[in-house]
């Protein structure tokens, strides 16, 4: 059995995704004062690389590396949910199948706590 | 035995080791994140090595051709010399050749590098020119030094720029300007396609890079529409003027669209408004997805169009930026 990466397009669902998940979360007025940063070339590095562990790809982040980076946000269920809806909505415009955004969702549930730093 | 070497410094990597891995380990201050290839915070550029595409991929192709890498995946098993992106590599000599005024605010500023054959500089990179008395600034490169032999910049009179009082009131034909670099990712690239839209948008002296550009483009046969804004306050504040407007009766492919914001003298051959909406109704939105925009001129500007293009639905890795920040940039 391959992984949910693998079987969602690799790096390559990965560029396809980026764009897309990106513009969402500039265009909510809840989120985007966090992405919205003056070099939009790392910012784009950074969601390829939150998106490639939400695939379930390779990456190196630990929940400690996740809570370090959030903590100071002062962040909300409201927050999270919102990043979460437009990772859902990102794959379905995709055409991810269902199954596969399911498993997705699954890994972006487990880092709620981290994130949010509860 | 391979050896990786850094900013002058010689590291021994361990097998099987990334050139990421061996500067972290060696104390070396390298930006870094995923370790997986992706976010790119690990750039640094090969000096003398070639470089595996693996340690490339994803990259923007204007980064790949400027030799760019990600650290994190390149495995230093052979000798290779690496550097930060941008900093200084050694300096090459060069005499000033010329010193025009385009109009009242802008110099143009001419450079012959004593070895202009091994500048391996594309027109619209940037590069550092050190003056007599050793202040440093960085200039976007208006010209192809290996067609010209010399390097030409436009540079805008600031009113308390030290480098650029001496520019105005000092320099002379002859004076020796060391110059390092180039450094920049804003340039183009015909393997990236030569059938799409390119769209061009400066204000002020973000003229240069994208005159250079959009030369380069069309001499090395561009297919696709090119439309070049350029914007200013008022209308003997832009320049090159005869010189755009012949280039698009010379390239029925190009289209040349001056913006001033105020238009005392009701110049018919200008338009009026501000620069940055009129750039983004010169997008066509049939060919978004395959358009590449080129922005450069003061922070405020490219930023604030480099968003509006890219919600608009132009590709992030199809826009290329380069905003001039008046600060001498040897430490980006």
């Amino acid at each position: 059995m391959s992984s949910v990466f693998e079987q969602i397009g690799g790096a390559a669902a990965v560029d396809a995704a980026v764009d897309i998940f990106y513009r969402k979360v500039l265009s909510d007025p809840l989120i985007s004062h966090f992405f919205d940063s003056v070099d939009m070339d790392r910012q784009i590095g950074k969601q390829k690389a939150f998106l490639t562990m939400g695939f379930g790809g390779p990456n190196n982040y630990t929940g400690k590396d996740m809570r370090n980076a959030h903590k100071h946000m002062k962040l909300t269920e409201a927050h999270f949910g919102a990043v979460a809806g437009h990772l859902q909505s990102t794959l379905q415009e995709l055409n991810v199948p269902a199954n596969l955004i399911g498993e997705v969702m699954k890994i972006a549930a487990s880092t709620h706590d981290d994130v949010l730093n509860v | 035995m391979a050896v990786l070497t850094f900013e002058g410094q010689r590291f021994a990597p361990a097998a099987g080791e990334s050139v990421l891995d061996c500067l972290l380990r060696n104390g070396q201050p390298i930006q870094h994140s995923c370790k997986a290839g992706l976010c790119q915070s690990c750039l640094v550029q090969a000096v003398d090595a070639e470089v595996p595409p693996k340690a490339q991929a994803g990259l923007k192709g204007t980064l790949q051709a400027s030799k760019h890498a990600m650290a994190c995946q390149w495995c230093a098993d052979a000798d290779i010399t690496v550097k930060l992106p941008g900093a200084a590599a050694a300096a090459v000599d060069s005499l000033v050749c010329e010193l025009t005024l385009l109009n009242a605010a802008v110099m143009k500023l001419v450079l012959k590098p004593a070895d202009a054959a091994s500048l391996d500089c594309k027109p619209g990179q940037y590069m550092n020119l050190t003056n007599p008395a050793g202040i440093v600034r960085s200039y976007s490169v208006a010209n192809d030094v290996q067609r010209d032999g010399t390097l030409e910049f436009h540079v805008a009179r600031t009113k308390q720029g030290m480098f650029t009082r001496w520019l105005f009131e000092s320099a002379a034909v002859g004076d020796a300007i060391p110059l390092r670099g180039p450094a920049g990712s804003c340039f183009y690239l015909p393997d990236a396609g030569q059938n799409e839209p390119l769209l061009l948008s400066a204000v002020g002296t973000g003229l240069a890079p994208l005159f250079g550009i959009l030369n380069d483009a069309l001499a090395q046969g561009h297919r696709g529409p090119v439309t070049l804004v350029h914007g200013s306050g008022q209308p003997e504040l832009l320049y090159y003027r005869a010189e755009l407007q012949q280039l698009a009766q010379q390239h029925v492919n190009f289209c040349y669209v001056p913006v001033v914001l105020e238009n005392p003298t009701s110049d018919v051959s200008c338009r009026s408004g501000d620069a940055a909406s009129l750039t983004m109704a010169a997008l066509d939105p049939a060919r978004i997805a395959e358009t590449r925009v080129f922005l450069c001129g003061n922070p405020d500007f490219v930023r604030g169009l480099r968003k509006q293009a890219f919600m608009k639905g132009v590709r992030s890795a199809n826009i290329f930026c380069d905003a001039f920040v008046q600060r001498p940039v040897a430490a980006v």
